[in-house]
């Protein structure tokens, strides 16, 4: 479970307040989609989550651990796959799960059956020598969710993470998403792609200009639209197939933001 | 009134020149801060020493030339020489800068999108390798100019053609190094792969260096003994002068500087005559290396059953993190050529120097070695240990370098200090290679005694660490952490300034000071190496400390 607490950052340099007072908690055994415009504050929210950067207020905790606290301990319980695939582009595919797989403190034992079977279910097996300079865009990001998932954490953290794959990979991902979501996991992941949150999603939140505007299931956004609709007096109700799209734009511009 | 918009020409050169001359002046508003004016007159400074020291280097040679050449009435073979060395130097800094243009292709790559001939689109490039190197052929010609100005007081004339030719000169060395390069670029598809062009790069760099240094220290030579300046020239074995024959741009300079104005002319025209023939023969073949470039092949094969227990193997994490450093830089070529192979390429230059002027160098060290007595004896060693140990710019580009990947590696469960160690770690492997091969190498060419060459070891050992430690401070500090290519982050990155030069004054100074004041022969090594192991005790603390803290607050 991962749990973020009033947490806000404020970017030095620019003065810009990307997070404002943000929670959300995310529990175990689901698979909650982060959605956003661009610059709403995804990216940073997933880099304070994952201790890339510091907070300036509020609480972070992963499976109870608080991460300002114990950061090792609460980084070993999840895995991330990073937006920008284009990492140690120097290093050879395997040198690259090693390393990451020594860092996780992964055995001998289990690390070549779980790099091997996660290598074959994304189809990169043939290219583990090669080094990841090499490598495609979308191959490159094959490589990153086998690194997130080399030392099988807990917790599964995916910032757009379709981006760049292939129907195949997507639809494996997906696949892989819901396994790990069904063995009590908790999956949680950024995405511009609104078809994919409405079909994978259990859970969202929408977050525009740093603050959670929505959080709850699609049936919940669909319900919140349709109270606004009738507050103002439109009469309309949200048809029930209506897109995940066309609530999302809807709610943004009612938050005053700019639309993905 | 609506503003006319610039060619497409014209829009491309912005780009490229905004690219490469990314100085950003301070705006007013900030000149009230102390770090900007501090970083300003840091650069200025920087920009004097290195203008500076190559005038230094030509004048000398210059005013040797003159005052060798003056008595036979023979002076203006100086200018001669300064329009020779300026076209070769041109010519070879053009060339390694055209090919380190290739690297980035893949950028250069869109505007092929755009409704751009390929003939502007050289064009547009080989502008931009004019105004960087055109300024060094300019240095070198105004420098000469400067020493000519001095002794033989011509008129008004004579400035106005030099700085004419000084800016045509450029452009036949620049023409021809891509008439070069880009038949060699289409001819094969192995020569367009990003890595194997910046080795090739830089070893022909390397070479085309070496050449012109070996050219350097043989004027050199020749210039400290004018009766055989004067022999050569007259029997005509001097090596520039031979030049000048078949270097029609040489020629048309020294009829130019005879007044000609027709030469100077001529010189304008064939500069740019040859560039945009080039330009306009070569513009498509360019194009071309620049549609197939960058492609790069993934090793195709499963990994067996039975390289599994090799390959997947676990590891201490603090062996993983030093290995990961070591493969990162030594495969990015722009790193490896500009950091550990420093240790190997200044004990290169310094053999080839022998070669050229090997008996001066002998002689001069024989003479020499009676002066180099006392402290000297384990100091010079050690300085030499001290300066090929720091040399790598590992340690001061340490997190600079990592930039990209700082928030994935800060996601791991790597401990910061952990981080720092194998920063440290890395520099100090290398650093090893660089006090074995300056140290002894300095013990063995002043005939050290095994005490002294031991003594020479320690120091350089502590010196090696204090330096490479301040460096790994300096950059976890204020590291350099948004920047475009790797360049930036290496060779346009501040801190491996500060920390080469700060290298440098260090070791002049100590052995300077050891130098002028009389002591007992080992008083300096107790002292300098107390001052050096307490700074190392004190930079240790201010990196695993402060440092490590800095790591965590790190954000590009």
């Amino acid at each position: 479970m991962i749990e973020l607490k009033n947490i806000s950052k404020t970017y030095a340099k620019s003065g810009t307040k990307a997070v404002d007072g943000l929670s959300l908690t995310i529990p175990d055994g689901v698979i909650y989609g982060f959605l956003g415009p661009n610059g709403a504050g995804k990216t940073t929210t997933i880099r304070m989550l994952t201790g890339a950067i510091t907070a300036d207020s509020g609480t972070i905790s992963i499976d109870g651990i608080d991460l300002s606290q114990n950061p090792l301990e609460a980084k070993r319980r999840f895995g991330l796959v990073p937006d920008s695939p284009d990492l140690f582009s120097r290093l050879k595919a395997y040198e690259y799960l090693n390393f990451v797989a020594d860092v996780y403190r992964v055995s001998t034992s289990d690390r070549a059956s779980i790099i091997q079977d996660l290598a074959a279910r994304f189809e990169i097996s043939d290219v583990l020598k090669s080094p990841v300079s090499s490598m495609s865009r979308g191959m490159r990001m094959k490589l990153n969710l086998i690194a997130s998932l080399v030392h099988s954490p807990h917790n599964w953290i995916l910032d757009e993470p379709i981006v760049g794959l292939d129907p195949h990979a997507a639809f494996a991902l997906k696949e892989r998403m819901h396994e790990h979501a069904a063995a009590g996991g908790t999956v949680f992941f950024s995405t511009h792609v609104m078809e994919v949150a409405e079909r994978i999603c259990d859970e969202l939140a929408i977050i525009n200009r740093g603050k959670i505007i929505f959080t709850g299931n699609l049936e919940a956004l669909r319900e919140l639209r349709e109270s606004k609709k009738a507050k103002v007096g439109s009469g309309a109700t949200a048809n029930e197939d209506e897109s995940l799209e066309a609530l999302f734009l809807d709610l943004v511009e009612d938050a005053g933001g700019q639309s993905a | 009134m609506t503003q006319r918009p610039s060619s497409p020409f014209a829009a491309l050169l912005r780009i490229h020149f905004k690219s490469v001359f990314a100085i950003r002046l301070p705006a007013r508003k900030d000149l009230s801060s102390p770090k900007v004016i501090l970083k300003a007159f840091g650069w200025i400074l920087i920009a004097i020493l290195l203008t500076a020291d190559l005038g230094f280097v030509f004048g000398m040679m210059d005013v040797g030339m003159y005052r060798g050449l003056a008595p036979l009435g023979m002076q203006s073979f100086m200018l001669l020489n300064a329009i020779v060395t300026s076209s070769v130097i041109v010519f070879l800094f053009a060339f390694i800068t055209s090919l380190s243009f290739f690297s980035s292709a893949q950028y250069e790559a869109l505007f092929l999108t755009m409704p751009l001939t390929p003939t502007q689109l050289l064009a547009a490039r080989m502008a931009t390798v004019y105004a960087i190197e055109a300024p060094f052929g300019f240095l070198i010609m105004a420098i000469a100019a400067g020493v000519y100005g001095i002794q033989s007081h011509p008129g008004l004339g004579f400035y106005i053609q030099i700085l004419i030719n000084a800016l045509a000169l450029p452009l036949v060395p620049l023409a021809l190094s891509y008439a070069i390069i880009v038949p060699i670029m289409t001819a094969s598809r192995w020569l367009r792969k990003k890595n194997t062009l910046l080795y090739l790069g830089g070893i022909v760099g390397l070479v085309l260096a070496l050449g012109f240094n070996l050219y350097l220290q043989s004027m050199l030579a020749q210039i400290q003994n004018p009766a055989l300046l004067q022999k050569m020239l007259s029997s005509g074995k001097l090596n520039f002068a031979g030049i000048a024959d078949w270097w029609p741009p040489a020629w048309l300079t020294m009829r130019a500087l005879d007044g000609s104005i027709a030469a100077t002319l001529g010189n304008a025209v064939l500069g740019l005559g040859l560039s945009a023939a080039v330009a306009r023969l070569f513009g498509k073949p360019y194009s071309k290396t620049i549609i197939n470039f960058g492609e790069s092949f993934a090793v195709k094969g499963k990994i067996g059953a039975a390289q599994e227990n090799s390959i997947f193997k676990l590891k201490p994490v603090f062996s993983s993190l030093v290995r990961r450093e070591v493969r990162l830089m030594n495969r990015e070529p722009m790193y490896f050529l500009n950091g550990p192979f420093v240790i190997l390429l200044l004990p290169v230059i310094f053999a080839l120097s022998l070669v050229a002027r090997g008996k001066e160098i002998v002689d001069a060290v024989t003479a020499l070695r009676p002066q180099l007595t006392g402290c000297l004896e384990y100091l010079i060693p050690a300085g030499l240990g001290m300066f090929l140990a720091t040399s790598t710019s590992i340690a001061c580009t340490a997190f600079s370098r990592d930039a990209k990947s700082i928030y994935f590696l800060k996601s791991l469960p790597i401990a910061p200090r952990d981080l720092v160690a194998s920063k440290l770690s890395h520099a100090l492997l290398f650093a090893a290679l660089g006090i074995a091969l300056g140290t002894l190498g300095g013990a063995i060419l002043l005939g050290d005694s095994f005490g002294d060459t031991l003594i020479a070891l320690l120091l350089a050992i502590l010196g090696a660490g204090m330096l490479n430690m301040g460096a790994l401070a300096l950059d976890t500090l204020w590291p350099k952490l948004n920047w475009e290519n790797p360049i930036s982050a290496l060779k346009q990155n501040p801190n491996s300034i500060i920390a080469i030069l700060s290298t440098m004054g260090l070791i002049g100074g100590i052995i300077a000071l050891a130098a002028t004041v009389s002591s007992s022969k080992y008083l300096f090594a107790i002292l300098y190496g107390t001052a050096f192991a307490v700074a190392c005790a004190l930079l240790g603390l201010l990196l695993f400390t402060k440092g490590v803290r800095n790591v965590g607050k790190m954000e590009p």
